[in-house]
């Protein structure tokens, strides 16, 4: 797979976010970034995850292969309809509700992750360490709002997203001042030598216990090592500035909801192309607040009880939150960097108004692999694919050497993820 | 993956579902008859072979294949269709046995031999510890505010087992460190106390003010009046917050109490525009809400703040106007805001409604046909007869220091200036604040690498304070303040006073039970007897009560599932914070009156503000305050009738009979149903065919495997169905919908045809409800998840309370002089 170097074409970019944000002002572009980014093309990965997920009947297709007829749902995405394949009857087989959503990218949930070696790891965690500090964020985790607790460590510990589009420009484009960032280094300074000193005071602890507290005590060994590798990420990145903003800055406004999410995706496309990350997740909750739709309120439209009035509004919900993201795609192809992102949205719930994680949406974009249209896995009992093989195949397609993730049984790749 | 799902079920053992009669069943000779043929040692069809299993488990994955025989015989799939099939009672009783033999089994497997693993603090100990080791109010300022969630085991934080230590909560724990020890410092003078006016008005306009956020500024909602007062009008910040301009740039430069006094009147509560404007009931007390904020970093959609703080709440009824006075605590850079809380939600919105009924009011009409803008809707608000907070002034005086320096700043640095630090009073220093931090007196050698840390420190240059100080951050964050070690066997009294203290205080031992502990007393009942008395009178006790209650009726459960903003009245009448409120207070009443614990399902009175009063439907009461009112002859009987039970056990938006009565089932009875078998059909409500939720479960019952459990389900949740996830009662699901039929029969046989004859019945069940009450209060105490070795304990304080005295306290002391408690 030979691609073209994924430069940064001014004209290109602006015809990419000008929608939304306001246009630059002249400045030039090609400092920080570019400099910083050694390989050509770089693998990246993009996770979406919508709490209460789609309604079966609308985003599920009703034939299947390449020239699948596309849904109610998917007609919004449909000019994309080449470059992603759409899954059903894919799920992690764990049950729960509300409760289980949060094993969307691990497929593990919380409650059971000391039964893994990995814990409830999600694929986006899982890509950020492999990642490490080869960009400034080992990941960028996003959201509306509080999110939906999509994105989970090694550790078993929920990563918050952002949720406030301002302090995502901040962390991307704005500098440091010169006294905080004195700070900062002092601070990561004496910080190594705390560190040490910690270490040893376990030790003191550590002689009178037995077996089970040791454990608990490596916990908060593991932990200072932890810190320490990532006080050597921080100052490694420290010094160096951000690249410039190729933006007006995006300051706290009263924004509606629904003009949050176009702004995010924005801001995720500019951290992708300026390789402040390889790594994003964009999280959309529950109590996504749909009043400005003129509809009622989401979670409550989820609990649609068939009723047609219900079903109705519901759609105009999941009609702006694909138009949006065929937006986002949109951005991902005019800055080249599509065919080296892969793409996925969906959710940890597969029908919201049951409660039901079974056969939960799963759609998989971009990336340059040989896209399937809409894929259907095997139905019954025994035949069917574990959703985190797919996590497995796509994680391998990022890099990573592994051979499992979370429940996967195989790899699972007919779209040549390799 | 299977063993994942063992482990799963391992989790949250003693309530284990109590079997009938299962012990002297054979599940073997089922195996025999019904399974044995391809599954034994002839055939292993799918690689599975029964044909060594006992009756008895040897091991994990004996355990396994018992748990897949349990799913098949539930779900129906096994036999096969075309062998000769088990009868349904046969089956019945072998998915009972089964069921009963696992349970148990798990229980002897995860059951860590009774002891309490080195216990991380939880986030709520951290923040209290911190605030009580160095005297800072963290009721304001919450140390623990960024810590990631804890994990929660059967809705309780504090399972040592469980408690994950991270990286990231490391680095938080950094922070909180240095700012923590940042606050307690105060070298320097006394500050002084300051005193601000603000006479209305309280916009401005003109270049002069420019720099005053968007709230203090005029437009369509706000105008400087002509009058010595300024109206507000929604609750909405838009005409219904106003700030306080003295303090506006930066807010108060000190943490401390201050004094705010407002004076201010309710003006037109009874008003000319029917009954309800907007959501505004005529006749209303007006709500003023005094609130500090942060506008640092602010978002304008929250009206220039980033964060904020309610300080006090207070219904006014009177149209003169009146001095109301606070002392309340403010945090630096915070400044105080006037809110009217329950006016209608927007003013835009008032405007728009009273021109739309410009033709029954003539002083609105000449409005009406106006475009809109700031001629309309100023003029407009200026003639509107609805219910207006009228405010005059607001004044402003303090910080009152009590005692300076703090006591946080002489634990640390005593009487030293910053340059009689040396060598040695760095030591000190270092020595007297990690024996306070680690709660007991330190060992030889422990201090060492803090004190060389700051030893070398000082050699690279740093300042002395700066050195120590960072040695006082270590120390926060070393795993002997952030874990309690509790070792094996007897406890020893420091290790008792902390587990002692960290149970009715959630934080560190004062120096009165400290003492105890030096003179080796504590383990005597009767001195442990008296401490307990002394703490639960002790205004730390509220933290007990108010954390326990959180974790026993799962009330994290609201903050994930928020009641929907459709419920407009729950969140405009702030009911979550008066329906925990109540459920506390109702708990403190039990408690201080040492009444039984039966109370909490008998009691036929409750403790209600006026809006919670209304939410329950009763009229007339007035006031915010909670007080005692009767609830005899409602349907709000104990604690199922409390709001804070039905909306922790339904889902913001709808309920579920199954979800209710499971919660009912594991948090009043102490029994725990088995999980679904895998693959159950859901229930899927369906309002195009009106089909009830009665209707559907019924069908769901109908299946042989559904019915043993969902028989002692679902009548416990069908009985609150009267209840919606707001905790209001309702006749029928939805304006036009089926109607609620909330009857049933109990698993016992007894009948019920409403839900006070089914809070009747609950109130006969007592005996069930305190042994669930031990076995919640031990878990919450103990920090582990209970085990096999825990039942004599339990059975004895159920004995002792049966046969002596049987108060809430009695059932404390009782958990506290147990076995499980005094050893580890």
């Amino acid at each position: 797979m030979s691609l073209p170097t994924p430069k940064l074409s001014r004209r290109n970019f602006l015809r990419g976010l000008g929608v939304t944000l306001a246009l630059p002002a002249f400045e030039s572009l090609d400092t920080g970034y570019l400099a910083a980014a050694p390989e050509s093309n770089p693998r990246r990965m993009v996770c979406v995850g919508n709490h209460l997920g789609f309604w079966p009947e609308g985003f599920f297709p009703k034939t299947a292969g390449l020239d699948y007829e596309t849904s109610s749902t998917l007609k919004h995405i449909d000019r994309h309809r080449k470059d992603f394949t759409v899954f059903s009857n894919l799920d992690h087989d764990v049950k729960g509700g509300h409760s289980a959503v949060h094993s969307f990218l691990s497929g593990v949930r919380k409650s059971e992750a000391g039964g893994f070696p990995a814990k409830n790891m999600t694929i986006d965690q899982s890509a950020a360490e492999f990642a490490g500090s080869v960009a400034r964020y080992p990941s960028i985790t996003a959201g509306i709002g509080g999110g939906t607790d999509m994105c989970w460590n090694r550790s078993g510990v929920n990563i918050p997203p952002i949720g406030n589009p301002a302090r995502l420009f901040e962390a991307l484009f704005v500098n440091a001042d010169k006294a905080s960032l004195t700070r900062e280094r002092e601070r990561l300074l004496h910080r190594a030598s705390v560190l040490d000193a910690l270490r040893e005071s376990a030790k003191t602890l550590g002689g009178k216990l037995n077996a089970t507290d040791r454990d608990k005590l490596d916990q908060y060994l593991t932990s200072v090592r932890e810190v320490e590798q990532r006080l050597r990420m921080s100052k490694e990145w420290l010094d160096r500035p951000k690249p410039d903003s190729p933006i007006d800055p995006v300051l706290d406004e009263d924004r509606m909801q629904i003009e949050e999410m176009p702004l995010i995706y924005d801001l995720l496309v500019l951290a992708l192309q300026t390789d402040s990350t390889r790594v994003a997740t964009f999280e959309i909750p529950l109590g996504f607040r749909t009043t400005d739709l003129n509809v009622g309120s989401y979670h409550g439209l989820s609990h649609h009880g068939k009723a047609e009035g219900r079903l109705a509004q519901l759609q105009i919900v999941e009609t702006y939150l694909m138009t949006q993201f065929a937006r986002f795609l949109d951005r991902l192809k005019e800055a080249q960097l599509f065919d080296h992102t892969l793409v996925i949205l969906g959710s940890g719930m597969g029908n919201a108004h049951t409660h039901s994680n079974r056969d939960v949406p799963v759609i998989l974009a971009g990336g340059g692999i040989d896209h399937q249209g809409h894929l259907v896995c095997p139905e019954e009992k025994n035949k069917r694919v574990p959703l985190c093989n797919l996590w497995l195949s796509s994680l391998q397609w990022f890099g990573l050497e592994i051979e499992s993730f979370g429940r996967s049984t195989s790899t699972f790749s007919p779209m040549q993820l390799v | 993956m299977r063993r994942v799902r063992i482990a799963a079920l391992a989790v949250g053992l003693l309530l284990v579902w109590r079997q009938d009669d299962a012990s002297a069943y054979s599940r073997v000779e089922f195996l025999q008859e019904h399974c044995i043929e391809c599954h034994g040692p002839d055939k292993q069809k799918a690689d599975r072979r029964f044909d060594r299993l006992s009756e008895t488990a040897r091991s994990t994955d004996e355990l396994e294949l018992w748990q897949e025989i349990l799913d098949m015989l539930n779900l129906g799939d096994m036999p096969p269709e075309d062998e000769p099939q088990p009868s349904a009672s046969e089956r019945a009783k072998m998915v009972a046995s089964t069921t009963g033999f696992l349970t148990e089994s798990l229980a002897h497997m995860a059951d860590s031999g009774g002891h309490s693993v080195l216990r991380r603090l939880n986030a709520w100990e951290y923040r209290h510890t911190i605030g009580d080791l160095l005297g800072l109010n963290v009721s304001v300022w919450n140390p623990a505010e960024e810590f990631p969630a804890e994990v929660e085991v059967d809705g309780f934080d504090n399972i040592g087992a469980e408690l994950v230590t991270s990286g990231m909560l490391l680095e938080k724990y950094f922070l909180a460190a240095e700012e923590a020890i940042g606050r307690a410092t105060q070298f320097g003078d006394k500050p002084k106390p300051g005193r601000w006016v603000q006479k209305s008005p309280f916009y401005f306009d003109g270049k002069e003010n420019a720099d005053l956020p968007k709230l203090f500024r005029v437009d369509r909602f706000r105008f400087i009046p002509e009058t010595p007062y300024t109206d507000l009008y929604g609750r909405h910040y838009r005409g219904g917050h106003i700030g306080f301009e003295p303090l506006t740039r930066g807010g108060v430069s000190q943490n401390g109490i201050y004094t705010v006094r407002v004076k201010a009147a309710a003006v037109d509560r009874y008003h000319p525009y029917g009954d309800a404007l907007d959501d505004f009931q005529n006749g209303d007390p007006l709500v003023l809400e005094l609130v500090a904020v942060d506008r640092k970093g602010s978002v304008e959609s929250t009206g220039s703040i980033s964060k904020e703080r309610s300080l006090a709440r207070v219904e006014l009824t009177d149209e003169k106007p009146q001095w109301f006075e606070w002392n309340v605590f403010i945090e630096e850079g915070f400044e105080p805001e006037v809110r009217f809380a329950n006016g209608t939600i927007a003013t835009k919105r008032l405007v728009r409604i009273i021109t739309q009924k410009a033709g029954h009011h003539p002083e609105v009409a000449p409005f009406a046909e106006m475009k809109p803008g700031n001629e309309k809707s100023h003029g407009l608000l200026k003639v509107y007869r609805g219910p207006k907070l009228r405010i005059w002034e607001i004044q402003v005086e303090g910080p009152r220091l009590e005692q300076w320096p703090g006591q946080g700043h002489l634990l640390l640095y005593g009487k030293l200036n910053p340059n009689q630090l040396d060598p040695e009073t760095i030591l000190q220093r270092l020595r007297s604040f990690a024996t306070a931090a680690f709660r007991r007196p330190l060992q030889d050698d422990e201090l060492d690498p803090i004190k060389s840390l700051v030893t070398k420190k000082i050699k690279e240059g740093l300042e002395p304070l700066q050195a120590l100080q960072l040695g006082f951050q270590t120390i926060l964050c070393s795993p002997a303040f952030l874990y309690l070690s509790e070792g094996e066997g007897p406890l020893d009294d420091f290790t008792l006073a902390s587990r002692l203290s960290y149970f009715l205080w959630s934080s560190m031992p004062d120096e009165p039970l400290l003492a105890e502990a030096e003179a080796g007393r504590l383990r005597h009942s009767e001195v442990l007897r008296r401490q307990i008395d002394r703490m639960l009178h002790d205004s730390k006790s509220d933290r007990f009560v108010s954390n326990f209650i959180r974790r026993w009726l799962e009330v994290d459960n609201i903050g994930e599932m928020p009641v929907s903003e459709e419920f407009r009245t729950y969140h405009r009448d702030n009911i979550e914070k008066a329906m925990i409120a109540e459920t506390g207070t109702f708990f403190r009443h039990v408690l201080d009156n040492n009444l039984s614990p039966g109370e909490f399902l008998s009691a036929d009175y409750s403790f209600l503000n006026r809006e919670l009063a209304r939410h329950y439907g009763l009229e007339g009461m007035e006031g915010h305050e909670l007080r005692r009112v009767s609830l005899a002859g409602t349907q709000r009987r104990g604690l199922t009738g409390h709001a804070l039970v039905q909306v922790a056990s339904a889902n913001g938006v709808d309920t579920s009979p199954v979800v209710r009565g499971i919660y009912v089932l594991e948090n009043l009875l102490g029994r725990s149903p088995p999980p679904p078998p895998p693959d159950v059909p859901l229930i899927e409500s369906d309002v195009s065919e009106a089909k009830t939720i009665r209707e559907l479960l019924t069908k769901h019952r109908e299946v042989e495997t559904c019915t043993e459990c969902h028989r002692k389900i679902d009548p416990l949740g069908f009985a609150l169905e009267n209840f919606d996830a707001a905790g209001l009662w309702r006749t029928s699901y939805g304006n036009r919908g089926p109607k609620i039929d909330a009857s049933g029969i109990l698993p016992s046989g007894e009948p019920f045809s409403k839900v006070s004859e089914f809070q009747e019945l609950l109130s006969r069940r007592s005996d069930d409800f305190t042994r669930c009450l031990i076995e919640k209060m031990m878990t919450y105490a103990l920090g582990r998840t209970l085990g096999l070795g825990d039942r004599a304990a339990i059975d004895k304080i159920q004995r002792d309370l049966l046969a002596g005295p049987n108060g809430l306290q009695d059932l404390i002391a009782g958990v506290v002089l147990s076995d499980s408690f005094l050893n580890n």
